[in-house]
């Protein structure tokens, strides 16, 4: 007796009754593999391509597979068969043993799978017609609904890797396919793709399935893409009773229509996903905060002639310095030093005690290349947008409270207390003559260091009263002061000595800085970032990767 | 008429790519970059389509499904046309912004998995999300105390077991890396005791390399004074290595490891594995025993070219409990201090562990990154008979990773506790540095409050 396995292949006709193959007995088998490739084509018709990998439990070869397909409207002499890449050409319909009125018998001859070993029979079938469906739900769409070959649970066991994949019409859009619901055990949406013909492909998968089991598979497409006639179409009077057998095929569209109706309706919901932009995060800190004015200015990217104005300013606040002339700016570093300066300010001090112009330039570039690396080290893992406005923020607060003073000695003190701040607003010099410009200001007692001239300018010539705490004489008008738009003009053109008298050209200067802090970065094919800027800028070779809270070497387990 | 014929046989077997956003689970990358680096890279997608990219074990990224997808596209290389067209199908979304995220997403990926890539916070301007905010389904790195034996006997030891504790067989041992895999645990860590007792360790290693996993060793590296032995790991594919040194003086280190002769065994490991293509670290406990000798361990790690310096302070488990020379937390800035100055010299990377109350010490302010506790968050560990504990010093089992769902061992209420931090003492609720600080170590809290570390869920306050 020929050994034979037994298949059925239903597509849209499932509805028909078949329920199970009938079977040799002695049958035992397991199919590890079994990929089914659909390729909906052009005129409306399916090819449908069937790889099984069979490993053969039973006493006896496999030397038949029977497989059972949707009608008999295919050339069965364009169908081909090989086992194990071996052509084989006993290929024949009029052998079909499976349940249901239409499949192929495929001969293995030589190539019959023997007792204990596995064997991969791969059959294409091309050109099947009267295959798709008007969608039950939209009527411009094309239904094609598939069902895997399936074998009694008695001769088959173990799980199967079963893949069906539908290759759409080449023509078909990216966003035109709709899926139906997908079968129990395999994903609720199909993987999609495309061929290496560019078409759209929907992939099921599932690598435990069961091959005693049928899944239906289904999907629609426009019709647009396959001639009308090739649509099988209801008969609109099925429903009147005393139904001729020459009706019956078209009733069971309708039933399986009906189905439809349903697992449209589910799929719809599914079909597209609410579009949200991509979003990549970090953890770390948020703020950094501490950092000095100074600091901040390298963060916000301040120009560098204004940075180091600002150095001059808190070096000169502090009792360290004074300006023996403002242009050319000459600076006389005093002693003894206060004990709470910062390296930068040291580092700077340092290099004003140099008076070769070059030599000085060349210092306050390394002045300026280490205070970049050190505001870097300082923002490892912490934000730096956030850390941003957090200083900016502070910027505009230093503004309104000086703003808000009533008095001219109010608004002398609150300036002094807060003037390096005020200093990282871009606006700075138009802001401080707003300002200033209409009432005297109280000069603080660090005034004479920055300002050699004020002697003379500020009323009454009497030297003011030290503060304490460094903050401006108040007492009323015999308090030295200047006029409001003399003090604006001698705070700007601070920075401006500086930019003639130190560092020179201040692009040049600035290029120099970020040629060490923010070199060229290395060709990369995926293009440059943001950095830079015209000062501070990107010196960034950070190790946030450890800074970061989320980094996986927290708590590595030492101690042992 | 033959090479139609040809294509037509061939067609069938074309293997479509699917571009489908990835099913929950995780996903392997191996990178080689034209400099000879390289790059782990690991996807893991959570149910809800969320993913977390792992570089190298020890960047974390987080991802929304979008990004997730953007990513798993990006790293399988798909042409841009094909992934735009992926994408399209799947969101309603004008193609032109799918364009400009997708270009966008796919060059942040570039560079965050890139050795040299581009800082993600400075320069790619990543959303900074506040340390210790995301629960994660399963921890990014298990430990795995293969065995509690040791040939070194510290008295400052956190192990609480007996030496002599039951261990899982090397069979069951795969098992349970592949559980961790299908978990989407990307990182096991081989520890004890001294996990190269076990005889098993380079099969265990290779597993685990063949899952896809990144591995690495905590040792006393005695063992790996035999290059043999040192390269039959390597070979295994073992990622990294963990070596600890306690002092550069073999009387100090011997006396504190109370094994004579170690000291030179485990300097021979350092030696070996530095010649090798290993990730190298060693790890220090700074403790009253060795403190005045911590410059000259830094020292010397440098002069053997040690790449990264690890240092924690005592850890109060085990013996760690009585031992009594465990430093004040107030006094580690100094020492700390230096040695951050002198691995910065060294061109060392310096890895500070110890969760500590920042109040006495706060690592943030010596630029040593924000540490806090990540048991049963982050990381946690298995025992050498299976049972999982929230970290591998916190000896409390929460199930047995052989005979209980994950879910029930990641959801055991002891778990929850610490990744809620229900520990936190009163006297810290309303610091702003409570999110990074966390409390300090809990193990060290149970201790100084004499409460019980089974549960930690109750309120501080009844104990402060």
């Amino acid at each position: 007796m020929r050994k034979r396995i037994l298949s059925i292949l239903i597509l849209i006709t499932l509805l028909l009754s078949l329920s199970s193959s009938a079977f040799a007995q002695g049958y035992y088998f397991q199919v590890l593999k079994l990929y089914i490739d659909l390729y909906w084509n052009d005129d409306g018709t399916v090819t449908i391509n069937y790889v099984f990998d069979f490993i053969n439990d039973a006493s006896g070869d496999i030397e038949y597979v029977d497989l059972g397909l949707p009608n008999n409207s295919y050339d069965e002499s364009q169908i081909t068969a090989d086992v194990n890449g071996n052509p084989v050409y006993d290929i024949s319909s009029s052998g079909f043993q499976g349940e249901g009125n239409d499949g192929v018998a495929v001969g293995l001859g030589a190539y019959s799978i023997p007792t204990g070993q596995s064997g991969t029979v791969t059959i294409n079938v091309p050109n099947i017609v009267n295959v798709l469906y008007t969608d039950s739900e939209d009527s411009n769409y094309a239904s094609a609904v598939f069902k895997n070959p399936y074998f009694v649970s008695s001769v088959i066991h173990g799980t199967t890797d079963l893949r069906v994949t539908y290759h759409f019409p080449i023509s078909v859009q990216t966003d035109e396919p709709r899926w139906h619901q997908s079968p129990a055990g395999f994903a609720d949406k199909p993987g999609v793709g495309f061929d290496e013909e560019g078409r759209i492909v929907y992939i099921w998968r599932n690598t435990g399935a069961d091959l005693s089991t049928q899944y239906e598979f289904g999907a629609s497409f426009p019709q647009q893409y396959v001639p009308n006639t090739a649509i099988v179409r209801p008969n609109p009077f099925a429903f009147l009773g005393n139904i001729p057998d020459e009706l019956f095929f078209p009733l069971c569209c309708i039933g399986a229509i009906a189905l439809m109706v349903v697992s449209s309706s589910l799929s719809d919901k599914r079909r597209k996903m609410k579009y949200l932009p991509p979003k990549i995060s970090i953890e770390g800190h948020g703020i950094k905060r501490g950092l000095t004015a100074v600091e901040a200015a390298i963060l916000l990217e301040q120009p560098l002639d204004k940075v180091l104005t600002m150095i001059l300013f808190s070096v000169i606040k502090k009792g360290a310095a004074e300006v023996l002339n403002r242009e050319p700016l000459d600076v006389k570093v005093l002693s003894p030093q206060p004990e709470d300066l910062y390296d930068y300010e040291k580092d700077f001090l340092t290099a004003f005690q140099e008076k070769t112009i070059s030599v000085r330039q060349k210092k306050m570039e390394t002045v300026i290349v280490a205070l970049v690396k050190s505001v870097s080290e300082k923002m490892k893992g912490f934000s730096r947008a956030e850390t941003n406005e957090y200083y900016k923020s502070i910027t505009q607060r230093a503004w309104e409270q000086v703003e808000a003073a009533q008095t001219p000695e109010v608004k002398s003190q609150k300036f002094d207390e807060v003037m390096e701040w005020t200093m990282l607003d871009r606006n700075y010099d138009d802001r401080t003559r707003d300002v200033f410009h209409n009432q005297p200001v109280i000069l603080p007692t660090w005034w004479g260091h920055f300002d050699p001239g004020y002697a003379s300018a500020a009323k009454p010539a009497a030297s003011s009263v030290p503060s304490s705490s460094g903050k401006p004489s108040i007492g009323g008008s015999s308090l030295p002061h200047l006029p409001g738009s003399d003090f604006a003009a001698s705070m700007v053109n601070g920075v401006q000595s500086f930019s003639a008298g130190v560092v020179g050209n201040v692009s040049n200067f600035t290029s120099r800085i970020t040629g060490v802090t923010n070199p060229l970065p290395k060709s990369t094919s995926s293009g440059s970032y943001k950095g830079g800027g015209s000062s501070g800028g990107r010196s960034c070779a950070c190790a946030c990767a450890c800074a970061c809270a989320g980094c996986a070497c927290a708590c590595a387990g030492g101690g042992r | 008429m033959e090479l139609q014929s040809l294509i037509t046989r061939l067609k069938p077997k074309i293997q479509a790519q699917i571009l489908a956003p990835p099913n929950a689970g995780l996903y392997h990358f191996d990178k080689k970059w034209s400099n000879d680096e390289r790059s782990r890279i690991h996807l893991r997608v959570d149910p809800s389509g969320d993913g977390l990219l792992l570089v190298n074990a020890s960047r974390v990224i987080h991802l929304n499904p979008t990004a997730a997808f953007m990513t798993y596209l990006a790293l399988q290389q798909i042409p841009e046309e094909l992934a735009w067209k992926a994408i399209t199908h799947y969101y309603h979304v004008p193609s032109s912004q799918v364009k400009d995220d997708y270009t966008h997403c796919s060059m942040q990926i570039e560079e965050l998995i890139r050795p040299d890539g581009a800082c993600p916070i400075h320069e790619l301007d990543l959303e900074v999300i506040a340390p210790f905010s995301t629960t994660p389904l399963a921890p990014y790195r298990m430990d795995l105390a293969i065995t509690y034996r040791c040939n070194n006997d510290c008295a400052h030891c956190y192990n609480a077991r007996q030496r002599n504790y039951p261990e899982l067989t090397t069979s069951q041992w795969i098992n349970i890396l592949d559980k961790l895999w299908e978990i989407g645990i990307p990182h096991v860590v081989f520890t004890g005791g001294e996990p190269t007792l076990r005889e098993d360790l380079a099969e265990l290693i290779a597993h685990a390399e063949k899952n896809g996993q990144i591995t690495g060793i905590n040792t006393n590296g005695r063992r790996l004074n035999d290059k043999a032995y040192l390269n039959k790991l390597v070979e295994a594919g073992l990622d990294h290595v963990q070596i600890t040194l306690e002092s550069h003086n073999p009387d100090i280190h011997d006396r504190m490891v109370l094994c004579k002769g170690a000291w030179k065994q485990t300097v021979a490991g350092i030696r070996n594995a530095l010649e090798t293509r290993l990730y190298v670290m060693t790890n220090t406990t700074m403790l009253e025993s060795n403190r005045p000798w911590i410059e000259g361990t830094l020292d010397y790690l440098a002069s053997l070219g040690v790449p990264t310096i690890g240092l924690n302070a005592l850890i109060y488990a085990g013996k760690g409990v009585d031992v009594g020379n465990g430093l004040p937390e107030d006094s580690l800035v100094n020492l700390l201090e230096i040695a951050r100055e002198k691995t910065l010299k060294a061109g060392q990377k310096l890895i500070w562990y110890t969760p500590t109350q920042y109040c006495d010490f706060d690592p943030m302010q010596l630029e040593l990154g924000v540490k806090g506790c990540t048991a049963a968050l982050y990381n946690m560990c298995i025992e050498p008979n299976g049972d999982v504990i929230p970290c591998q010093s916190y000896y409390t089992s929460i199930g047995n990773i052989l005979d209980q769902p994950w879910d029930v061992i990641w959801n055991h209420e002891l778990a929850i506790s610490l990744r809620e931090r229900r520990y936190i003492p009163a006297k810290c609720k309303g610091c702003a540095l409570l999110t990074e600080c966390g409390g300090g170590c809990p193990l060290k809290l149970t201790v100084e409050h004499q409460i019980s570390s089974t549960i930690m869920e109750r309120e501080y306050d009844q104990y402060t």
